[in-house]
């Protein structure tokens, strides 16, 4: 432990040296006897300072939790001498806050005997939060010294970001050949009637449909959409973080990832994952309860960091990006090379459907005409990009923080059947 | 105190100790709005400042007044210091309170037998001249410079206990 001496015990030497030396010079003792308790005071301080031999424990029951949850932290403390003050302070990461508002303690320590409390702490964002410290400050029966300790747990707690409840999803415009839950566009073996045609050698007896084949002078068997798989990409814009008081946009579109990618995991569909921005992290599309675990790990340490250099869609592997696939971007779309790579990828046939972390949920208010005008010309530029995307058949929906994401997946689910009637 | 020690004999005399008060409990109060400790050892030196004033330009010395003043400078210390230490937001024991109520009411104690023990000192008879004043000043000196040399080994920030 560092000691220190506080500024008072220093002003008590000063003062009452001062004041023996005034007592002498003009031969007085009265200025000697002013200071004379000062003094004592200071010397006392001196004589009972000792260094408590403080030890502190900090543990965790557990290191993962929800976003707004809460897990206990616990610590504990030992002095060899007695601690008549002693105040314990967590240091915090901003997004990891003591549930009650409370992070300073102060209590007393008897020798040998130790002492345990417990504080609750809240995860407000999603991430890997580490502990950066406590610091334990104990004072003398007098408080002329402080003894100061500052120990770094070695903790870091898991926040994982709390799914958007979701309850329909984009259906994909092409499956995989793998059983899934996905009913396919094409005929074959399945559940799901999907016409007649007649029968041709090596059709199996049961597909026989035998009320038409009886109308009819030849066979006919009936035809069914077979249950497949799907290979979802979900594609997440890190180029950009748009923040406003204790919302973002990263954050926000994390939240609809896992939501996102839980549900068609749930569903038996493969699902990768691309964070793209400055580094660029992805996830080759998989299955299971284990690619679910991936998935959140590498959210938790999505970041966007500040990039001037071009980056496009050839610098994503391939292996991530299977023929198929249907790729859900989710992004403000404020940024070019996310834009930019957006059409490229619908340029090279992927099933793309975006939903726009809305930006101006993070953008004030203008105040003032010539703000106002700004902003209704870069409101037109955002239409005129959706549009342009609406052009080449990518269904943009707008989402904000504030409201269900729901509404958003339905809004491209309607565009991509109105798209499919326009085209047929 | 400050009103205790407040010269109101002339209206020169009032004015000086009158603004050496004001000063001081300006210091004072700016210590403990603004929680900066530094700022009370100012504080006091302007209260012995006044007593002096008091001291020398009356010439009396008034034994109830030193007692008052040694004490409650003592004290103006110690309960701006209890004030100051307390600001820290948290949840703190009552126990802490009161174990450092008694380590101030300990120290009072302990400043009133120096008091009493000082005026002891003052009222004995000590032979000498010159010489033996120029022998007390160094060993006042001497002593002053051992407690500070203490003090400041015990308080080197960067020594590891």
């Amino acid at each position: 432990m560092i000691r220190r001496a506080t500024p008072r015990l220093q002003a008590y030497i000063v003062l009452g040296a001062g004041g023996l030396l005034a007592g002498a010079a003009f031969g007085r003792p009265e200025p000697a006897i002013l200071v004379a308790p000062l003094l004592l005071a200071a010397l006392a301080g001196i004589l009972f300072a000792e260094d408590p031999g403080l030890r502190i424990d900090v543990t965790a029951p557990s290191d993962r939790l929800l976003e707004g949850d809460d897990v206990r932290l616990d610590i504990r403390l030992q002095a060899s001498r007695r601690v008549p003050w002693l105040e314990v302070a967590l240091v915090l990461p901003p997004d990891l806050i003591a549930a009650d508002g409370i992070r300073a303690r102060g209590l007393q320590l008897e020798p040998g005997v130790p002492r345990a409390y417990s504080v609750l702490l809240r995860g407000r964002r999603w991430g890997n939060h580490r502990i950066q410290g406590v610091v334990a400050r104990a004072r003398d029966r007098l408080g002329f010294f402080a003894f100061e300790a500052r120990i770094d747990p070695g903790l870091v707690l898991r926040v994982f970001p709390r799914p958007e409840s979701i309850r329909r999803l984009i259906q994909p415009a092409e499956t995989q050949a793998s059983f899934g839950n996905q009913t396919s566009r094409r005929a074959g073996d399945g559940i799901e009637f999907s016409g007649v045609r007649p029968y041709s050698p090596g059709d199996r007896i049961r597909s026989v449909n035998w009320r038409l084949s009886s109308r009819r002078t030849e066979l006919h068997v009936n035809e069914l959409h077979p249950e497949s798989s799907t290979d979802v990409v979900i594609l997440l814009d890190t180029f950009t973080d748009l923040a406003a008081e204790d919302q973002s946009s990263l954050a926000s579109a994390v939240r609809a990832v896992t939501g996102i990618a839980n549900h068609y995991l749930r569903r038996r569909d493969r699902v990768g994952l691309i964070a793209f921005g400055a580094s660029i992290r992805w996830l080759t599309p998989a299955t299971g309860l284990l690619q679910a675990y991936r998935i959140v790990d590498t959210l938790l340490d999505a970041t966007a960091t500040v990039s001037v250099s071009w980056k496009g869609i050839d610098l994503i592997p391939p292996g991530s990006l299977p023929p198929k696939a249907l790729v859900v971007a989710l992004s403000p779309l404020v940024d070019e090379r996310m834009i930019d790579a957006l059409f490229n990828l619908r340029a090279r046939g992927f099933d793309v459907a975006v939903i726009e972390v809305r930006p101006e949920s993070y953008v004030a208010e203008p105040s003032d005409a010539f703000g106002a005008t700004a902003r209704r010309i870069w409101e037109l530029q955002r239409a005129m990009l959706r549009d342009r995307f609406a052009r080449v058949g990518v269904a943009v929906a707008p989402w904000s923080f504030a409201v269900p994401l729901e509404p958003a997946l339905e809004e491209i689910s309607v565009f991509r059947r109105q798209g499919r009637l326009v085209l047929a | 105190l400050v009103r205790v020690l407040l010269d109101l004999r002339s209206g020169g005399l009032a004015l000086l100790s009158g603004s050496i008060g004001d000063a001081a409990l300006a210091i004072l109060a700016a210590a403990l709005l603004l929680g900066l400790p530094r700022l009370i050892g100012p504080a006091l030196a302007l209260l012995c400042v006044l007593y002096v004033e008091r001291l020398f330009a009356t010439g009396e010395s008034d034994l109830g007044i030193l007692a008052l003043s040694g004490v409650g400078i003592l004290l103006v210390g110690e309960l701006a210091q209890w004030s100051i230490d307390s600001r820290v937001s948290g949840r703190y024991e009552r126990g802490l309170h009161v174990s450092r109520g008694l380590g101030l009411m300990w120290l009072s104690l302990l400043g009133v037998a120096s008091l009493a023990l000082g005026l002891l000192a003052a009222t004995a008879p000590v032979a000498g001249g010159l010489g033996a004043a120029v022998v007390a000043m160094a060993a006042v000196v001497a002593a002053s410079a051992v407690i500070s040399v203490a003090a400041r080994r015990a308080g080197h920030p960067g020594r590891e206990a």
